[in-house]
């Protein structure tokens, strides 16, 4: 392994997020905040650590290869978390390994806080709270894909090693251009919802941190309630249509402005997608209002927010689902392992393998009466290779072990 | 399909069936009890079923194709699950409780409706113990011996009945194996029959226990269970006997022919013992530092619902609903991890997670080294790539199986989320009891008629190793014979 690489982009990585710091710096100085310092401390801390790694790396080996596209993606991560955690440490806010929790919620997407109380919050902290989510969200390898000369020849590696769920395929012939294209395509969403929940009704912070995490489909959000606390249906469907937007694959959006909306129809897999989540809904919708939950509209619309925010792994909440009947309430648990499409940002299983794993196993069950019969199984029109539909099989193995050990 | 052979075969299942019936019925007059007609009617209306359905003019009877084979077993569990709802049906059940009573006994899952189990009668008693040796055994491995005509591809049914992938013959004739399993099956019933005796049960009631042991049913004589003795003796017994038939039956054989160094070589019974201990070790902690018993109550009683469990005989001493969180999903997870194959557990089978596991462990050093070669072995035989898919098709079925039947059963009334999962696994698995509304010492009685039936249907799915009823949704399996 090529260490002296590793370290050279370990180090950028620290410039990065000390470069990401200086948006919450500026908010906490503008509203003459507390945590001045705690920014501070912070972006001190990663330009020495971004300076060390740099001088002790070297970029002009640049042979990345399979192993270092995987060793700069997991170490990158281990960088980004520790540093992202040290604002809440350094003011006070959380203890270290809360800190670390908080961040790592924050840059895996995940959303789950620490923070027992979030209003209390300086503004600034909430913002990069939120900013750790969109950071995570698009990767911060595909940014250095897109923008550091260096990766070159191993950018595949790196792309694969980073990028979700099992088809990995590139829409444009070269790797770099199409982590520019998802890069803009996630800034495009950011800005639109950004736009349309202010006109919606909420004041500019909040939407910036909502459109926020909402793309990363993060779920971090600026109050206690979460979305519940804006009582708003606008505001509610504005981010639901932007919820299932992120959890759709980025690249399919890319292939919508080249060929058109059709695109989108011709893709197996989100058109199982919305069909999930239109039955789901459908589903419980009917069992809330058969069980006097709510009045007819009010149980769809509670419904596909919560479908929604469950199977884009956002994890917003419009209504307390914890007091709903236990069919809803499994419902949106099964949600939690399907996950989105792949090529988002959202995380679990992803609809693709869902759908490739029923096909291959509706197809072996017919080999039952057939032995000797050759199995096909093909998605949007393309034959999935059988390499793929075994890696899809065991990685539903292991993420079944991985559940049944995470439920003791 | 050959649907006149298929019926012919149906009908001896009948003629076979009505005369197992009789055992109970000449009980019911041993016990001098009243009610005998409602034996009689069943074995009048199984006998002539019987007789009407092998009166079918067999023109071929040599060969038995997968098809048929699969039909076959699939209708003659329906069938016979359905016989078995008659005696509880004239003894004054409703529908759905007789028919849960019989598929669970046939299944050897051991859950049970009825609530009030010292006011039946003991005909019925032996009757219910009756269902779960016979299910236990798979009436297949008894039928073949009984019906000639099955011949040379009664392998075929062999495969789709007896549990597991690893059926590998150990005899060249089947009828042999199945003889040796039989026998095996028989022994260890008389055994454990003795044994039971000897520490002070009446011959009825280990009767009753030895068979529902055996087969790693579950169904008890009193409400209590084995609670009940209040005899270390005998639980300890019935633990080892339940450890015995987790283990896999072909392996005994070939122990038995080939020296006992042939268990200790054996990955899965070692994987399978592995697993026990595990658990064990972790449900003891968990219960001797939460206070809840002495440390040798912990790990005895932990043992204990490790076994029972995992072979999904589904005994209790003690009411685990009541044990710490962490015990209670241990519990939950061993719901899944089910006995050996070849045995007469259910479960997704420990030879089959091994696999799985083998496999996961392989791709993620295949991350590092993509185009490493992966080779699975298990007791040191290579596993074929065919293998490997039918099992992950396996896996990804009971996994899919059990999640709808978790979203299905939380719709019916009366149950929460825990509940519905519980049943779900526990039911799938062949095991019995689960958590709150099923604990321990409580039945099925509560819950309501929806929730049974689709139990009813989890326990079948389940026991057939779901394709073998699956495959009935498949209209290829409907078609024409032509071009297959």
């Amino acid at each position: 392994m090529n260490y002296r690489l590793l370290s050279f982009f370990l180090g950028k990585l620290c410039n990065t997020c000390a470069v990401s710091f200086c948006l919450p710096l500026l908010l906490s100085i503008f509203l003459n905040e507390d945590c001045v310092y705690a920014f501070l401390q912070a972006i001190v801390t990663s330009i020495c650590m971004g300076f060390v790694f740099v001088k002790f790396g070297n970029s002009e080996d640049a042979g990345i290869t399979y192993r270092e596209g995987v060793a700069i993606a997991g170490f990158g991560w281990f960088v980004i978390t520790f540093l992202g955690s040290l604002p809440y440490a350094f003011a006070g806010i959380l203890d270290p390994v809360s800190a670390f929790f908080e961040s790592v919620s924050g840059f895996t997407t995940t959303g789950a806080t620490a923070i027992s109380q979030i209003e209390v919050l300086p503004r600034s902290l909430l913002l990069w709270r939120s900013l750790t989510h969109w950071i995570g969200g698009i990767g911060i390898i595909v940014v250095f894909i897109a923008f550091l000369p260096q990766v070159a020849s191993g950018a595949v590696h790196m792309f694969n090693a980073e990028v979700t769920g099992p088809s990995s395929e590139r829409v444009l012939p070269r790797i770099k251009t199409t982590a520019i294209a998802l890069c803009k395509i996630y800034l495009f969403f950011t800005a639109v919802e950004m736009i349309m929940l202010c006109l919606a009704g909420m004041n500019v912070f909040e939407a910036i941190n909502h459109s926020f995490s909402t793309i990363a489909t993060g779920g971090f959000s600026t109050y206690d309630t979460s979305v519940t606390h804006f009582e708003s249906p606008l505001i509610e469907g504005i981010i639901t249509v932007f919820m299932i937007i992120a959890g759709g694959n980025f690249a399919l959006y890319y292939l919508i402005g080249e060929k058109g909306p059709r695109a989108l129809w011709q893709d197996t897999e989100f058109k199982v997608y919305i069909s999930i989540i239109f039955i789901v809904t459908a589903a419980i919708g009917l069992n809330l209002y058969i069980n006097n939950y709510f009045n007819g509209i009010d149980s769809f619309r509670y419904s596909i927010f919560q479908v929604v925010s469950i199977i884009s792994t956002t994890g917003f909440v419009s209504n307390d689902f914890d007091i709903w009947p236990p069919f809803s309430k499994l419902c949106l648990v099964l949600l939690m392992f399907i996950g989105g499409c792949a090529g988002s940002t959202a995380g679990a299983i992803k609809v693709s393998r869902i759908v490739v794993l029923t096909k291959m196993a509706f197809a072996h069950l017919k080999r039952t009466i057939h032995p000797s019969m050759v199995v096909d199984i093909s998605m949007s029109g393309k034959t999935v290779p059988p390499p793929i539909v075994a890696g899809i099989v065991r990685f539903f193995s292991y993420t079944s072990f991985y559940l049944l050990f995470l439920l003791s | 399909m050959n649907v006149k052979l298929v019926m012919y075969i149906l009908g001896k299942v009948c003629l076979a069936f009505g005369i197992s019936l009789m055992l109970p019925f000449i009980a019911a007059f041993y016990f001098n009890e009243k009610q005998t007609v409602e034996f009689l009617l069943p074995i009048a209306i199984s006998l002539l079923l019987g007789i009407f359905m092998s009166r079918m003019k067999v023109e071929y009877r040599g060969h038995l194709s997968l098809r048929e084979g699969l039909a076959l077993v699939g209708f003659s569990w329906l069938l016979v699950c359905f016989l078995g709802a008659l005696p509880y049906l004239f003894f004054g059940f409703d529908f759905s409780s007789s028919l849960f009573e019989s598929i669970s006994g046939f299944t050897t899952t051991g859950a049970t409706s009825i609530n009030d189990l010292e006011a039946i009668p003991s005909s019925l008693i032996l009757w219910r113990s009756l269902t779960q040796w016979f299910g236990g055994l798979g009436i297949i491995l008894i039928f073949i011996t009984l019906v000639p005509q099955v011949g040379s591809s009664g392998e075929r049914l062999f495969t789709a009945e007896l549990h597991g992938e690893s059926t590998e013959r150990i005899m060249p004739r089947i009828k042999t194996t199945v003889y040796a399993i039989s026998i095996a099956y028989m022994t260890a019933t008389f055994i454990l029959t003795l044994i039971l005796c000897v520490l002070n049960m009446t011959l009825f009631e280990a009767v009753n226990y030895a068979m529902t042991t055996i087969s790693t049913g579950g169904f008890c004589m009193q409400k209590d269970g084995i609670a009940h003795f209040n005899n270390t003796a005998v639980e300890v017994v019935i633990l080892l006997f339940m450890l015995f038939s987790g283990g896999n039956y072909v392996l005994y054989y070939k122990a038995y022919k080939e020296g006992f160094k042939k268990l200790w070589q054996d990955t899965e019974l070692m994987a399978y013992i592995g697993v026990i201990l595990f658990f064990t070790c972790a449900m003891a902690i968990n219960l001797f530092y939460s206070n809840y018993y002495r440390l040798s109550e912990s790990v005895y009683y932990s043992f204990f619902q490790s076994v029972s469990t995992i072979t999904t005989t589904g005994y209790y001493l003690q009411n685990y609903n009541g044990w710490p969180e962490f015990s209670r999903f241990c519990i939950l997870l061993m719901m899944f991890v089910g006995g050996c194959a070849g045995s007469t557990a259910g479960g997704i089978k420990v030879a089959r997670l091994l696999i799985m596991f083998k496999l996961s462990w392989a791709e993620l050093k295949r991350t590092l080294h993509p185009r490493m070669v992966i080779d699975i072995k298990l007791s040191g035989n290579h596993i074929a790539p065919n293998m490997v898919i039918s099992i992950s098709r396996f896996f990804f079925f009971y996994i899919a199986i059990f999640v709808f039947a978790t979203l299905f059963l939380s719709l019916t009334d009366k149950l929460g989320m825990l509940d519905s999962i519980g049943i779900a696994a526990s039911c799938l698995a062949n095991i019995g009891p689960a958590f709150d509304i099923v604990a321990p010492f409580s039945s099925y009685a509560d819950v309501s008629a929806g929730a049974k039936l689709i139990s009813c249907l989890l326990m079948l799915l389940g026991r057939l190793e779901i394709f073998s009823l699956l495959i009935f949704l498949n209209p290829d399996f409907w078609r024409g014979t032509k071009n297959w």
